[in-house]
């Protein structure tokens, strides 16, 4: 007979065996090809699409990916803490705060993407009012730089890095936070010293929530950037698509995957000495 | 220049008065926390408020501490309100109920904490100071543990050093021992009592338990439902209580026709005395502690009435006949039983 437990774990291990290891297989299979002429890939085996992963032109793209994500996190952290902290120590209806926070949620990330499109762009509703008011006489470039990119990013990822340091936060034994005023520290020094090296760890697990998939970003940099390849995502989109080198755009998933497993471990360890 | 203090509603403070309350009330959406208590602290007391859990004890030591505001009356330290005075700059320090040690930082570094938000103090002066209380808490050598490290007695002397380096006005100490063994918390209360003398810091000891308030204190005060009901040193209170509940809070009672008299002051005799107020009963149970034997009587009138004496050769039997009496000056005063 077959126990219980496997029962529970079959369709699981079927859905991540075909649309998780299958793919990733064939992934890792196709960057030891080569090109087509018109897409896909063939024989003979190489590994000379590794090589140009670490072309110059290409590290300049993961360096800005990198900028661009650390960027998005740090405004999510800074942006979070505090509406973490206030959720957690001093508002009445928390569930609700909370929920607030998931709400954009409920509409699609395409939807939320256009409508900031709608009104960033030059004739959007920003700038039209700004002109309307004479404060400006023409637009302002809102949109299509790298500046809304990371808007997008920090809009779509922020309530990943508010939850994880509420749940951290909630737990914290609110005495602590008495504690550190009754011996002198004011409210902001009592939540510098006590409140935000307490929630390290959801800081981490909040940071490691918005950075990889900031770093992996493809549909943001894409409508928000302008079309130009700006982040790795694009890259490797573009990798399959318009420039039909499959094996090229397969290495450069699998090093960004391995680049970022590395850094997550390095993380984790940090985290776990931390605690 | 006085005269002109007066004017602006400045008065002179007595000496000895570090803190007041006047007249403190604090409502809460739908209850009244705290009802109108007034108490003084004699600098370098040992002043407990005891009461029930609900009687509003620890809502009065929060407000002391501006953790919370009344919603009227006044706090005075040494002479001058406190009631604009946001908690980290009164200069009273807590031990709390949970300890609240910061779990992030070694024994020193908690006691540190409060020294290092002053700028008064240079590094080396602060590294003196913590290893100075560390020695009068006798924590030495465990300067670099963290608080999960520590035991439940190592973790309240932290979080004691912690608020007694400041040298505060007035120490609070809400329930300090409830979290500690039955076993250990009369030999901590004691030395709780020791350091108080040692220290000379005035004390504000919370604490439902009446024998730990009785123990330690110079002077206490009884709450109930936000009520103070009466202040006085542990004695007066036990020999003159205002009340039956504070009577009843502070011991056994044994209420023999409208008077309360205590069991240890009730006798067992043969026959009634003339100098004695005695009664007639029958004995019902009786119970061997060792040092003393609690004797569970009925009198004739139908009344229950323990009493407490060491026990002696002759032997006492269940359903002996016997006479109960007390001396008229241990009776306690006679007030309206029930409130």
């Amino acid at each position: 007979m077959i126990s219980l437990s496997r029962w529970f774990r079959a369709p699981a291990e079927l859905v991540m065996l075909l649309l998780f290891y299958l793919p990733l297989a064939m992934v890792f299979g196709y960057s030891f090809l080569t090109r087509g002429a018109y897409g896909g890939a063939s024989r003979p085996v190489t590994v000379e699409a590794y090589g140009r992963v670490f072309d110059l032109l290409y590290l300049r793209i993961v360096f800005r990916s990198i900028s661009i994500a650390t960027a998005s996190t740090a405004i999510c952290l800074v942006a979070a803490f505090p509406l973490a902290f206030y959720i957690a120590r001093f508002a009445r209806a928390k569930t609700l705060l909370i929920n607030l926070v998931t709400l954009p949620f409920w509409t699609s990330f395409l939807i939320r993407t256009y409508a900031w499109m709608f009104l960033l762009r030059d004739t959007g509703l920003i700038n039209v009012v700004l002109q309307r008011i004479g404060l400006i006489s023409k637009p302002l470039p809102l949109l299509f730089n790298d500046g809304a990119v990371i808007l997008g990013l920090v809009y779509g990822y922020l309530p990943f890095m508010v939850l994880p340091i509420y749940a951290t936060l909630e737990k914290l034994d609110p005495a602590l936070l008495d504690a550190a005023e009754d011996l002198g520290a004011t409210p902001w020094v009592a939540a510098w010293k006590v409140a935000v090296p307490l929630a390290k760890p959801g800081i981490i697990a909040g940071s490691i929530l918005v950075f990889i998939p900031c770093l992996g970003a493809y549909l943001t940099p894409d409508l928000m950037g302008g079309g130009k390849t700006v982040m790795l995502g694009n890259l490797v989109q573009n990798q399959f698509t318009a420039a039909r080198d499959w094996p090229f755009g397969a290495a450069i998933s699998l090093v960004f995957m391995g680049a970022v497993f590395v850094v997550m471990r390095l993380l984790r360890n940090y985290a776990e000495d931390s605690l | 220049m006085w005269s002109k203090l007066f004017a602006v509603g400045l008065t002179i403070p007595k000496v000895n008065e570090v803190l007041e309350l006047r007249a403190v009330t604090k409502e809460f959406p739908g209850h009244r926390a705290v009802d109108d208590v007034s108490f003084v602290l004699e600098r370098g007391e040992f002043f407990s408020l005891v009461g029930p859990s609900g009687c509003g004890k620890t809502t009065t030591l929060r407000m002391v501490a501006g953790f919370e505001d009344p919603t009227s009356g006044d706090i005075f330290l040494d002479g001058l309100s406190v009631r604009d005075v946001p908690p980290y700059r009164r200069n009273v320090s807590t031990v709390f109920q949970s300890y609240a040690l910061f779990p992030h930082l070694t024994v020193t570094d908690n006691v540190a904490f409060g020294l290092a938000r002053s700028r008064k103090w240079t590094k080396a002066e602060i590294g003196a100071k913590v290893d100075r209380v560390l020695g009068t808490v006798q924590l030495t050598g465990k300067e670099s543990r963290y608080p999960r490290e520590l035991s439940g007695g190592e973790k309240q002397r932290v979080a004691l050093a912690r608020a007694l380096v400041l040298e505060p006005q007035v120490l609070l100490l809400d329930e300090p021992l409830s979290a500690l063994d039955p076993q250990v918390r009369k030999q901590i209360r004691q030395d709780l009592k020791e350091l108080q003398r040692k220290v000379g810091i005035t004390f504000l000891f919370i604490t439902h338990d009446q024998e730990e308030a009785m123990a330690v204190s110079d002077c206490m005060a009884v709450m109930r439902a936000g009520k103070l009901i009466q202040a006085g040193t542990p004695e007066t209170l036990y020999r003159q209580p205002n009340s039956a509940f504070v009577a009843e809070f502070l011991g056994e009672v044994n209420w023999i026709g409208g008077v309360g008299v205590r069991p240890e002051n009730l006798r067992l005799g043969s026959d009634g005395r003339a100098d004695w107020v005695s009664r007639e009963a029958r004995v019902e149970t009786l119970t061997f502690l060792g040092n003393r034997l609690l004797v569970g009587t009925q009198l004739s009138d139908g009344a229950h009435c323990r009493v407490e004496v060491v026990p002696s050769e002759n032997q006492l039997q269940v359903g002996q006949a016997v006479w109960v009496g007390w001396k008229k000056c241990d009776e306690l005063p006679r007030f309206e039983v029930g409130l």
